[in-house]
């Protein structure tokens, strides 16, 4: 996601400083709004129950998920998925985009 | 001269408070576990929360969970720019909010509007929220 927020630093040019403040955030949902992209999800989310779902999975993490060492295998097979399946997978969609 | 960005705060206004009842009532009906629902302020990003503790993420995962809630909420009608299942986090019971929760506002099972607004719970600060039930 951050590849694809990247793209709008351009070269000679000063990027806005809330932009470059926000691109340090580690936060899903706050990188996707800078990123331009929510408009194009959320019509996507709209039609496809399964990237809904593994969507919305995927906002529970945190980088303060790297600590838990209680969450189960099942879990993190079903955030792997969301993540990176290739049906509904939101990686897949990402790389169209960076 | 510092430039200074005045931040408006998200209200929580009464129909997501209605719509949040109602999502757990039809969760209940569809006896979907929810021990610990409530409405949580996170200002970092200005913005609501629906907070439900479930059991079932231990069992089921977080994709089947999020897929009962959407089921309820389609069946209730709801429209996404209203409540979307994209404002609800399901925290398993061990989580340290759902346990804090359960020991600092105890409520019992039945459905509660309990506002709790700058207060510190297990020496975390919380901003605002309205609880619904916290009965781990």
């Amino acid at each position: 996601m951050k590849a694809c927020i990247a793209k709008q630093f351009l070269a000679h040019d000063v990027p806005e400083k809330k932009l470059v403040n926000s691109f340090y955030t580690h936060r899903l949902d706050e990188l996707l709004t800078i990123s331009g992209l929510k408009p194009e999800l959320d019509e996507r989310l709209k039609a496809d129950t399964l990237l809904d779902d593994g969507w919305t999975t995927i906002l529970g993490w945190s980088e303060s998920a790297r600590y838990d060492v209680g969450i189960t295998e099942m879990s993190a097979r079903q955030m792997h998925a969301a993540v990176s399946g290739a049906d509904s997978g939101i990686l897949p969609w990402l790389k169209k985009h960076w | 001269m510092a430039e200074e960005t005045l931040v408006i705060k998200e209200p929580l206004t009464n129909e997501m408070i209605e719509l949040g009842a109602q999502l757990v009532q039809k969760l209940d009906e569809m006896q979907v576990p929810i021990p610990v629902a409530m409405w949580l302020f996170d200002s970092e990003i200005n913005a609501w929360h629906l907070i439900l503790g479930s059991p079932q993420l231990a069992t089921i995962g977080p994709l089947g969970v999020y897929g009962q809630i959407r089921r309820a909420l389609e069946t209730l009608g709801v429209s996404r720019e209203t409540l979307s299942l994209q404002m609800i986090r399901a925290l398993a019971m061990n989580h340290w909010l759902v346990k804090k929760l359960s020991a600092t506002v105890p409520t019992g099972p039945g459905l509660f509007r309990i506002r709790f607004t700058k207060d510190i719970m297990a020496g975390h600060i919380v901003d605002d929220a309205l609880i619904y039930r916290s009965a781990a």
